[in-house]
């Protein structure tokens, strides 16, 4: 794990990888557009609205994935006081509140013809609000403290605490759905899903993964040249 | 053990001493519950309906707007570093000032609680469930709440972010004590909520202090 | 040409699926281009602070092999020694 530790190597291997998650974004992105918007039959319920579906659950599956990874790269800051690892915590933040906020606008959009309202208090769209309000929580906690070392920390803490709460939250908000349910609107997608409709899913799935990759690079290095920076400028005042 | 229960004596006697804090989070409780039949008219079947959420809701928002003077004053004035460097372990200070903050604004809130029922026209059967509800579910609030107020302590405008990091982390215990008290209104057990919010208090119980310490020391340094 | 305008009208759910996708491609490209100006602006800042100064350099910049200015400079980062080691 430490291999990664040194800023110098960081770049070397991300020097590597960045022209292939960026090719590989832009080509997984054409054959998800491609099946989703066009070589894909259109759901007997649904109509076209299914095809909301392309992006609306990978960007959902995006915004758990991204807040498992943050908490887990808070984790190994906390524990192993990794210096890269509060960094890519931090960077991987506004990219995660992005495809969740993603999800929650491509819902409401795929709600209104299906539900006929544009917001439903469904379970999953519930978890999701809260996902995002706890995104915002993180990304806030980070601008609120002047000293990176302690916003970092308090940052982890917050991560962390919000990660053991999730399946809490998921939980009672699942119950709470059930207990509420008034006519049943919810249609109940992804039960039984065609290959057709599979293929563009995964594809876009893929194809999220690969920007995430691209755009975590770019900010991870943001973030360490920010910190050299800091130092200089630093030590400017000092010396 | 002695040093524990003294600081709990010390936070409870301050909170009195200050002559509000106490009775200010009442205060704000009756409030933000009156603005709610002003809001939504007078109707008691509608008002009947709403009661339990409501009187959690202000019961919640109370507790938020109190988390401030967990550590801040102790922070500012530097007892809290005092606090950190006598024998007792952080983790117990903090447990012992979240028993102190339930003390004087999650306990008075369900003295209060049976007065605004009566307003709100909350069936009497339901009355038992809220009480036992908001006492299981309280405890969690403080402890919770903890953590954000470690969080903020060093923070010149923490207010609002100690609201944004919080108040997500009270949905569970809004949502079962809320259960509670309607099963107990519809005539079904409302045994299993009473347990879920119990076993909530036990898991923060355990977790809160931890973090909150751990937050509190990153301020401190 | 019939077949192009049924794929933009969606079969009739064009103001639905449309703005869905837009707004995904919005925020994407929005977040990817910052992401982008945010590196390359920190990196000439950085490239002009070190060229100002550059007796600190010398000093400050541990052996990192022919990687790149920005890189070698990094090599020497903050991150005290005591961390990499524990």
């Amino acid at each position: 794990m430490h291999r990664f530790a040194n800023p110098a190597r960081f770049l070397r291997i991300t020097d590597a990888v960045l022209p292939w998650s960026a090719a590989l974004t832009i080509v997984l992105l054409a054959l998800g557009l491609y099946y989703g918007l066009w070589a894909s039959p259109v759901d007997y319920q649904q109509g076209a609205t299914v095809r909301i579906m392309y992006i609306h659950v990978p960007a959902a599956w995006m915004g758990m994935m991204i807040y498992s990874l943050m908490a887990i790269a808070s984790a190994v800051a906390l524990i192993w006081r990794h210096p890269l690892a509060d960094l890519i915590a931090k960077a991987a933040a506004p990219i995660g509140a992005s495809f969740t906020f993603i999800c929650l606008v491509s819902g409401s959009l795929w709600g209104a013809p299906t539900w006929g309202t544009w917001w439903v208090w469904d379970a999953r769209l519930t978890s999701v609000l809260i996902l995002f309000f706890l995104y915002l929580g993180y990304i806030a906690i980070w601008q609120a403290f002047d000293d990176p070392t302690r916003a970092a920390r308090a940052a982890a803490i917050v991560a962390l605490v919000g990660f053991v709460n999730i399946p809490i939250i998921k939980f009672s908000v699942d119950w709470w759905n059930t207990l509420h349910q008034g006519e049943s609107l919810f249609t109940g997608h992804g039960s039984e899903i065609d290959p057709t409709m599979l293929r563009p899913l995964i594809l876009m799935a893929l194809a999220f993964t690969a920007y995430f990759i691209t755009v975590l690079i770019y900010r991870v290095r943001a973030e360490i040249i920010a910190r050299k920076l800091r130092v200089l400028r630093l030590s400017a005042i000092e010396g | 053990m002695s040093a524990f229960s003294a600081l709990i004596a010390r936070d409870v006697r301050l909170a009195f001493r200050q002559g509000s804090a106490a009775t200010l989070s009442v205060m704000f409780f009756f409030l933000a519950v009156m603005l709610f039949p002003l809001g939504v008219g007078p109707e008691a079947a509608i008002l009947a309906r709403i009661a339990s959420g409501v009187l959690w809701v202000a019961a919640l928002l109370s507790v938020l707007l109190s988390l401030d003077r967990l550590f801040q004053a102790d922070y500012e004035d530097g007892s809290l570093e005092l606090l950190a460097l006598s024998g007792l372990p952080l983790e117990l200070t903090v447990l012992a000032k979240c028993l102190a903050h339930w003390l004087t604004a999650g306990l008075p809130l369900i003295i209060a609680a049976p007065v605004l029922a009566l307003l709100l026209d909350l069936p009497a059967k339901g009355l038992a469930a809220l009480l036992l509800a908001m006492a299981l579910g309280t405890p969690s609030l403080s402890l919770i709440g903890a953590i954000g107020a470690a969080l903020t302590v060093s923070l010149r405008r923490g207010g609002v972010l100690l609201s944004l990091l919080v108040l997500p982390l009270y949905i569970p215990v809004l949502i079962f004590g809320v259960a509670a008290v309607e099963a107990a209104i519809a005539g079904l057990p409302s045994i299993s909520h009473l347990l879920i919010l119990a076993a909530i208090a036990l898991a923060a119980l355990v977790l809160c202090p931890l973090a909150a310490a751990a937050a509190l020391r990153l301020s401190l340094e | 040409m019939t077949a192009l305008r049924a794929f933009f009208s969606m079969g009739g759910y064009a103001a639905y699926v449309w703005p869905a996708f837009a707004t995904a491609a919005v925020v994407l490209s929005v977040l990817l281009l910052a992401s982008r100006r945010r590196w390359r602006a920190n990196a000439a800042a950085l490239a002009s602070l070190q060229a100002a100064r550059p007796g600190r350099r010398g000093t400050r910049a541990t052996p990192g092999g022919g990687a790149t200015p920005v890189a070698a400079s990094l090599a020497g980062d903050t991150a005290p020694a005591v961390h990499r080691d524990a």
